[in-house]
Order: C-alpha cells, then sequence, then structure tokens
C-alpha cells in the first residue's frame, strides 16, 4: 500500500470509528489524494508581481465552442 | 477612488481592471487581496449630517471612504491580526479561549459592518457579508417569491431519508454549504469533497435494519430534477446574463456539470429567460439584499424552470466569454460611474 492508500485508508478508518458523530451521507464523500512533490513544488506556475498587484498561475487555456443564441 | 476586495490570483479583477482603465483613464483603483489584517481603522458616526465615514488601512495600502467612487467585493476578507491570540496560547487555555472568544465576536461585529458600509455605498457591488448568504433560507425565498424549487430534506434520522426516498423518485445527496475542504499531511495532501451524488435506498435501509440510525450532523437531502439543460445565469444589479448548459448529453455531467468532461466539453450558449422568471428572480435578489451573483437553475423537461442556488462569489469568466457577454466590461462601467 502506497503512501496515499495508507492516508485514505486511516481516514475511512477514522470516520468508521466517529460514524456517529459524522454527517448521515459521509459514505458518499469522496476523497482524492495527491502527492506535493519537490519537482511540482520547484515548477514556476506562479509569477507574483503581475500587473495590478496579483499573481499569474498556470493553468489550461480557455478552449471555447462554436457558440449562437438558442431560441427554444 | 474605486476600492476593489479580491484574491491574488483571480484573473477575472485583472480584466475588470483593464476596463476601467480604458473606460477612466488614470482612474485611481485600490486592490486589496485575500485575507488582510487591517492596521488602523476608524469609524466615524456624524451626530446629525451624513458624514458618516470609514477609514481603512492594511500594512501596504489605505481606503478612506470620503474619497470611495466605486466599490466591488470580489474575495477575500478582511481580519484583524491574530498574533495576539498566538502569543497568549502560552497561557493557560481558559485564559486564552476567554479572551478569543469575546475578542472574535466583537471584532466580527466591526468585520460585518465594514461590509455593508462599502456595500451601500454609491457604486457598490456585491459586499463581504453576501458569502454569509443561507442557501437553506435562500431556497424557502425563492419559493416565496413564486419560483420552483426541488423537495429538500436536511435531517440526522435515517428514517426521515427512507421516507423522502418513498416519495420522491431519485434522490441527491450534498454538501448543505461548502461542497470541500483539503487535509494536508507532509507532502500529500487529501480533498475531501461532496458533489451530488444519487441516494441509494439500500444503504439507509440497511441503517434502519441495525435500528433506527441517527448521527449528531445532519445532511442535505434533494429531490432529483430531470433537466433538459442546466441555466448558469450571472445577475448584476437587475440585469441578467444566462447560459445555458447542455450536460445531459454527457454521463459524466448528467448529475452536476461540474464533474466536468475534459474531452468533450459541454455546450454552452447564450440563452434568454422568460420576462416572469426575469422579475421573480430579480425580487429573489433584492429579498436577500445581493446585487450580484450566480444563480443556478435547471430546465426540466417538461417545461418548469427550478431554481437550485445563488453564489455571490462564483466564476463568471467562462460565463462571460462563452456567450459574449462582456461582463468585465459591464463591472468596470458601474464601477467608472459609467453605466
Amino acid at each position: 500500500m502506497n503512501e496515499e492508500e495508507k492516508i485514505k485508508s486511516d481516514i475511512k478508518e477514522w470516520i468508521a470509528a466517529n460514524r456517529a458523530h459524522l454527517p448521515l451521507n459521509i459514505d458518499s464523500w469522496e476523497f482524492t489524494a495527491w502527492k506535493s512533490s519537490e519537482e511540482w513544488i520547484k515548477q514556476p506556475t506562479v509569477r507574483r508581481g503581475a500587473k495590478y498587484d496579483s499573481a499569474l498561475y498556470a493553468s489550461t487555456p480557455f478552449y471555447k465552442p462554436y457558440s449562437k443564441m438558442c431560441k427554444l | 477612488m474605486i476600492f476593489i476586495q479580491s484574491d491574488l490570483n483571480d484573473t477575472s479583477t485583472n480584466d475588470v481592471l483593464d476596463w476601467c482603465y480604458y473606460l477612466s483613464p488614470g482612474a485611481e483603483v485600490k486592490r486589496f487581496n485575500d485575507e488582510i489584517p487591517v492596521r488602523k481603522i476608524s469609524i466615524k458616526i456624524d451626530r446629525k449630517n451624513q458624514l458618516d465615514s470609514i477609514d481603512l488601512a492594511s500594512a501596504n495600502d489605505s481606503v478612506s471612504s470620503s474619497d470611495l467612487s466605486g466599490h466591488w467585493y470580489r474575495r477575500g476578507e478582511t481580519t484583524f491580526n491574530k498574533s495576539f491570540i498566538k502569543a497568549a496560547g502560552k497561557q493557560p487555555s481558559e485564559i486564552t479561549h476567554s479572551f478569543s472568544d469575546y475578542i472574535y465576536s466583537e471584532t466580527n461585529y466591526v468585520l460585518s459592518y465594514l461590509g455593508e458600509f462599502f456595500a451601500h455605498h454609491k457604486t457598490g457591488i456585491n459586499k463581504a457579508n453576501d458569502n454569509l448568504t443561507n442557501k437553506i433560507s435562500n431556497l424557502i425565498k425563492a419559493k416565496q417569491q413564486g419560483l420552483s424549487v426541488p423537495a429538500t430534506l436536511i435531517t440526522n434520522c435515517s428514517n426521515e431519508v427512507i421516507s423522502f426516498l418513498q416519495a420522491n423518485k431519485k434522490v441527491i445527496t450534498k454538501a448543505i454549504a461548502d461542497s470541500n475542504f483539503k487535509i494536508s499531511f507532509t507532502g500529500i495532501n487529501i480533498t475531501v469533497c461532496q458533489l451530488p451524488v444519487l441516494v441509494d435506498i439500500d444503504t439507509y435501509t440497511g441503517y434502519q435494519q441495525r435500528g433506527a440510525y441517527q448521527t449528531s450532523l445532519p445532511s442535505l437531502y434533494q429531490e432529483y430534477i430531470d433537466k433538459k439543460y442546466e441555466l448558469r445565469i450571472f445577475y448584476l444589479k437587475g440585469k441578467f446574463y444566462p447560459m445555458a448548459i447542455f450536460s445531459q448529453a454527457s454521463e459524466k455531467t448528467k448529475t452536476d456539470f461540474r464533474n466536468y468532461d475534459r474531452e468533450r466539453p459541454n455546450r454552452c450558449v447564450p440563452y434568454k429567460l422568460p420576462d416572469a422568471i426575469e422579475q421573480k428572480l430579480d425580487a429573489f435578489m433584492s429579498t436577500i439584499d445581493m446585487n450580484c451573483g450566480s444563480i443556478d437553475m435547471i430546465y426540466t423537461p417538461d417545461g418548469d424552470y427550478v431554481f437550485l442556488e445563488v453564489n455571490p462569489v462564483g466564476q463568471f469568466q467562462w460565463l462571460s466569454k462563452n456567450c459574449n457577454y462582456d461582463i468585465e466590461r459591464t463591472i468596470a462601467k458601474h464601477l467608472t460611474g459609467e453605466a
């Protein structure tokens, strides 16, 4: 079992032990594990000092599908 | 001077600012980002005249209501310096907890007024307090304005859920207010998410068979409404910018379009709401005292418009760009006084 799976398993055990104190729909909650690896942190994804006192984050380019007025 | 409260990485604020500088070259704009610890604050209430004022200063900048010509609350929050409470942590916990509880309640009282003041000042768009809008109360207020809403149950008793499932063909469960949070471990993060999922009756009858199951905390259950398409409507001071999202063509986005299908994105088109629905939504927004927000609705195969919720600080750029609404320019026009 890798580290992510181990943590998820710990969370599930904790939920089972505390079920009576948690919301009724706890079984439908989703848990996604992701590693914040050093390589990922080092990537220059954020550029500080961008215009208007803001920061720029790298992201997927905007996809614009064909659109027109829709009369239904 | 235009005062904007936002997030460091909010690109929609940059686009609105592009338009502000184009429409009003030389405009003085003050942008506060993220959580702003207040260094100096003075609220003055005049005895007789309409000269009430607020002076606010953070570590980097200051804002005075006397110079204010426009205000937009986009995101972020204003706080007081909390380091004092952290330092008090060295003291016995009884002292720390009692002091911090009292100080937080007093400061939050002042901060809630800050939001009110700026929102009602001339060209204010949204206010920090809009974040506290109650989605349960909003369903009831929308219904009072004549809008259809889904049957909803908030409970911590499994027998109530079973009765609700028997009364409605399909039921979903979803977050009551916020849909996700993050748990951070060293090197690993866990995102905990509550997107809408269809409820399986066997789970709850299983609880029931083990005795009437009841937990401490409630969950939300809602009638699943069949959709012809979903509507995302940006509302700004009485004007509507609706977009239809054809989410039913993809199994992935059928229950909630936020389960994005990245390979085959949903088709999104500009849309015109019926006048009667616009009037009801406008009355609803007035009732909850929110002058800007993103409204989620469903259009059913039977031709009914069903209100789901309103988000005061939602994303609007995907809607603006998909439908060529140029919302950023309209917001800038309000801020520069050209609207």
